[in-house]
């Protein structure tokens, strides 16, 4: 058993190095000055963005080099195989409604915390074409769903290779926490250059990367949640690309211009961490639910 | 169901396939690191900025899109082939697997290969618009890529038409069909180009049709947005409709 676990961890080292050293090296590759994320031009954003599909390329190297070999579905496999059978076609359509609804939730608690965020006018400001609004959520779930592959790079890593052995080697609570942090460290780079919140905040960029770990790991849970039910990495993929796309009506009518800076951060962040953490805390405890259910039966 | 893909993957070559693609797109994105727009640009006396290197990688975009979408297109005919040359059908006949399982693989091949092309597609794009300098073929670039999720929502509803024909006819048939449409559509355009009514194109007018693009914005959005999932509507639907008359065979084997 406990050459079994050498050998888990051994594995999942592997993994991690390739996935950092590779994904950082691409970081700085495509962004060799590390010029800010909003003096980056929004082509070359993209083009940093490609590093999001290293964790996939990390997982095949790490099975070649383990001898783990390729199989798309069940246990120990890469879990990229695809099944409907079991109701497991709802986890696909949670995939492509739930980032709607923890995203409207996040940026109601926001206008909540601060109320001076929300202005009806602001969309017509914008030159947003008012039909056009209601369907921004439908445009994010199909531009998420066809261009998933970036967040599938990314998920056929984190939830495909590292969750199941952080979860054999730990038990699964703590290697969601483990796993979220790791996940949120990976960000570290792009959190630095202001990627995720800017870099106008107190303690730029320790308290970001602290953030971006704390949201991580509510994500996690989900992603998490998602894979483990559906035995596969594709809900997951979905669900990240829906995230990554931002959902939101509601965020058209929010003007951050309208309040202090300090405020307006205090309210997102509040916003994306309850709004999230609460849907995490909703998960955990229908999976825990479930799971007794499934031992009583 | 996992057995019955990797048949596919093989009919169609996908290792040869595959590595091919990845050299290709490794060495785009490397190429493209190494040589950006700004090493060599033409103005014009309009001061219009046009550049050459650009240029070349926009084909190169738009290549791998349009023969991705070609290649795809191809599938159909191939995989029906090869099941056709190895006798799979009746080889199935011995295996547990439903008829519903057979035609359900050969949708879920060409809709994973559509959704591997855009992917790539998708990767030369912003490999290209990263180190590309504004001008004509930057914008060019941004033309293909809007239309491209719209014209691989075309190649899926080609093969919404196309695939149930290949299951249930068989390839000789099919492309007998297929090479029939194309004529008729051929000698259509001919006809009407040698008896039809040719000040149409006269008439026509660019301008009153970017106005009307203008105009319609809204409309054109949604389309853009509905498009793919219009699209995956019916190849649903033509999924159903193949199982429903492939079920109706009485033997594997035609």
């Amino acid at each position: 058993m406990n050459k079994e676990n050498m050998n888990d961890k051994k594995r999942l080292l592997i993994f991690l190095g390739l996935t950092f050293g590779l994904s950082w090296m691409w970081f700085f590759i495509s962004n060799p000055e590390m010029t800010l994320w909003n003096d980056l031009p929004v082509n070359r954003q993209s083009f940093v963005c490609l590093g999001m599909l290293f964790p996939l390329i990390a997982h095949i190297l790490t099975r070649r080099i383990t001898k783990e070999g390729f199989a798309m579905s069940g246990e120990g496999s890469m879990r990229l195989g695809i099944t409907f059978s079991d109701r497991k076609w709802i986890f696909f359509i949670l995939a492509l409604l739930l980032p709607w609804a923890y995203t409207e939730l996040s940026n109601l608690i926001a206008i909540i915390i601060c109320p001076d965020l929300y202005d009806k006018d602001h969309a017509l400001m914008t030159g947003v074409d008012k039909r056009l609004i209601p369907l921004i959520p439908i445009n994010a779930i199909v531009t998420g769903a066809i261009g998933s592959f970036a967040a599938l790079g990314e998920e056929a890593g984190w939830r495909g290779y590292m969750m199941p052995g952080l979860m054999k080697l730990t038990g699964r609570y703590r290697a969601l926490l483990i796993g979220g942090v790791i996940w949120g460290l990976w960000h570290a780079p792009l959190t630095c250059i202001g990627h995720n919140f800017g870099t106008d905040y107190p303690g730029f960029p320790f308290t970001g990367i602290l953030i971006m770990c704390v949201y991580c790991v509510c994500i996690g849970v989900i992603l998490t949640f998602v894979t483990e039910r559906s035995g596969s990495v594709w809900p997951a993929a979905i669900l990240h690309a829906v995230n990554n796309s931002c959902p939101s009506i509601l965020a058209v009518y929010m003007d951050p211009a309208k309040s202090t800076p300090t405020r307006v951060l205090i309210a997102q962040w509040g916003g994306m961490l309850i709004g999230t953490g609460a849907l995490a805390l909703a998960v955990i405890i229908v999976w825990r639910k479930t799971d007794k259910e499934a031992v009583n039966s | 169901m996992g057995g019955l893909l990797y048949k596919e993957f093989v009919a169609v070559k996908g290792k040869k396939l595959v590595l091919t693609l990845a050299v290709c797109t490794v060495a785009f994105v490397f190429l493209r690191m190494i040589f950006p727009g700004d090493l060599y640009i033409l103005v014009s006396d309009h001061g219009e900025m046009f550049s050459l290197i650009d240029l070349a990688f926009v084909t190169g975009e738009f290549c791998i899109l349009w023969c991705g979408g070609f290649i795809i297109n191809g599938f159909g005919s191939k995989l029906v082939q090869a099941d056709e040359k190895n006798k799979i059908r009746k080889y199935l006949c011995a295996m547990p697997v439903s008829k519903k399982t057979y035609v359900a693989s050969k949708y879920i091949f060409v809709g994973i290969s559509l959704y591997a092309v855009f992917s790539l597609y998708f990767i030369w794009h912003v490999a290209d618009m990263a180190y590309a300098v504004q001008g004509r073929a930057a914008d060019m670039s941004m033309m293909i890529y809007s239309f491209s999720a719209t014209f691989l929502s075309l190649i899926m509803f080609l093969e919404t038409i196309e695939l149930p024909l290949f299951i249930n006819l068989g390839r000789e048939k099919s492309m007998l069909i297929k090479i029939g449409i194309i004529l008729l559509i051929g000698l259509c355009a001919i006809g009407y180009l040698l008896f039809g009514d040719l000040d149409v194109f006269e008439r026509l007018d660019i301008e009153h049709i970017l106005i009307w693009i203008n105009d319609h914005g809204f409309e054109l959005n949604l389309i853009s947005i509905l498009s793919p999932v219009i699209c995956l509507a019916f190849y649903a639907l033509s999924y159903r409709i193949a199982v429903h008359f492939y079920l109706k065979k009485e033997a594997w084997d035609e």
